[in-house]
């Protein structure tokens, strides 16, 4: 929470629903769901919430979404935190890649908005957002129950979910 | 699981007179409309549902004018994509049937889209199980930025891309769902790349073109690279990232 906000400073309003769209064929796929906590929330004329997905946390890091609101307005959507650490990471970091990421901004923590490629990782984005704006929407404590952490899985904010 | 969709607006700001904010009830409209049109996509377009009618089309139940004309459109621009590909995109190809799957999910984010565009909505973006579709921007002179996550580290990014305006980005990698991506030239899943990420003018293009880009080992490249309108690059399992001239990646400038 000390680090630079990462800050995207526009009037966004964020929200996630879960749909049924697949992948072509039959992969195993990603079982685990995501237990999200939001135990850092910081309630302070400007709100602050990051959600952070349990699941991730164990093999290659964790990621976190930050997202702050005022006056139940959200401002600012963030990526809190993204650990840096695997041996996979030091791997493929040998070679042309750290010259692409010297130009970008994505290893100091510039502001961004969306993150592409992963079906998880973006779905723990998603997911963590929506954990976040759930509780923003409830006020407090209403949403809290919903991503309290304990491996329940979030619901989408309106409507059923997917053909599961 | 499904796939989770998010969507970023920016809301035309509108004050009273003494200047409170008033909300944008025509956003918050458009919101429901997109949902409402996402969810109807995947009624009419999944082959999990065995009752929707792409699934029946595929089992040879009815004919392509019996399902709704979405059908044909989304079929169309398969054709399309199949050509523009060489054929490394191909929906007839796939194990179990016809699937359009590939480029569906990048239609139907463009079409929940553009109910934003008719609301008036000033800038808005889509984030559709990582692929994502943008317009605008998200603020004033400021570009969407869109990280690109590392194939082999779930929790780091790769590199960044700025969409200034409308465009979009799909990736396509195996790392998350298992061997899912099939080379349509020998029915078996696509080896060789960690991922492949397009980025242009229209997600249910770019969505495809990923798709293709990775089954086809990375042979695509060169092709987009002469797409107007297009950039990718793809990731090898050596590490080598091979990127088109002029993909738009976010240079670093003052923070």
């Amino acid at each position: 929470m000390n680090r630079s906000p990462l800050v995207v400073a526009a009037t966004v309003a964020g929200l996630a629903l879960a749909l049924g769209f697949r992948p072509h064929a039959t992969g195993p796929t990603s079982a685990s769901s995501a237990g999200l906590t939001t135990g850092n929330a910081h309630v302070s004329g400007a709100q602050t919430v990051v959600g952070s997905d349990q699941a991730l946390a164990g093999g290659l890091g964790d990621i976190q979404v930050k997202l702050t609101a005022a006056n139940g307005k959200i401002v600012s959507v963030g990526m809190a935190k993204m650990n840096l650490h695997g041996p996979q990471s030091a791997q493929i970091s040998n070679n042309v890649i750290p010259q692409l990421q010297q130009q970008t901004m994505a290893s100091n923590g510039g502001p961004i908005h969306a993150v592409s490629g992963a079906t998880y990782t973006s779905k723990a984005y998603a997911t963590s957002l929506q954990a976040a704006l759930d509780q923003l929407k409830g006020g407090s404590n209403a949403a809290l129950a919903t991503s309290n952490g304990n491996g329940s899985v979030l619901q989408p904010p309106r409507g059923g979910e997917n053909d599961g | 699981m499904g796939t989770v969709v998010s969507f970023s607006l920016r809301e035309a700001e509108r004050t009273t007179a003494d200047g409170a904010a008033v909300r944008d009830v025509a956003a918050e409209a458009a919101l429901e409309r997109a949902e409402a049109k996402l969810r109807w996509v995947d009624e009419v377009f999944s082959t999990w549902k065995p009752q929707s009618p792409v699934s029946r089309l595929r089992r040879g139940e009815i004919e392509l004018d019996a399902a709704p004309p979405e059908v044909a459109e989304v079929l169309e621009l398969c054709r399309t994509a199949r050509e523009v590909s060489e054929g490394w995109f191909d929906p007839w190809s796939m194990p179990g049937g016809l699937d359009p799957t590939g480029l569906v999910k990048g239609w139907a984010a463009e079409r929940a889209l553009d109910e934003f565009k008719i609301a008036g909505v000033p800038a808005a973006m889509i984030n559709a199980g990582g692929d994502i579709a943008a317009y605008g921007r998200p603020a004033a002179g400021r570009p969407w930025r869109i990280g690109i996550r590392h194939p082999l580290a779930e929790d780091r990014l790769l590199l960044m891309v700025e969409l200034d305006g409308p465009g979009a980005v799909a990736t396509s990698g195996t790392y998350e769902r298992g061997e899912h991506l099939i080379d349509p030239h020998t029915g078996a899943p696509a080896y060789g790349l960690l991922s492949a990420t397009v980025v242009g003018l229209d997600l249910a293009f770019a969505d495809a073109l990923a798709t293709a880009l990775f089954v086809s080992g990375g042979r695509l490249l060169e092709r987009i690279s002469r797409l107007a309108g297009y950039h990718g690059f793809t990731v090898s399992g050596d590490g080598i990232v091979r990127a088109t001239r002029g993909l738009p990646v976010a240079l670093k400038t003052a923070a």
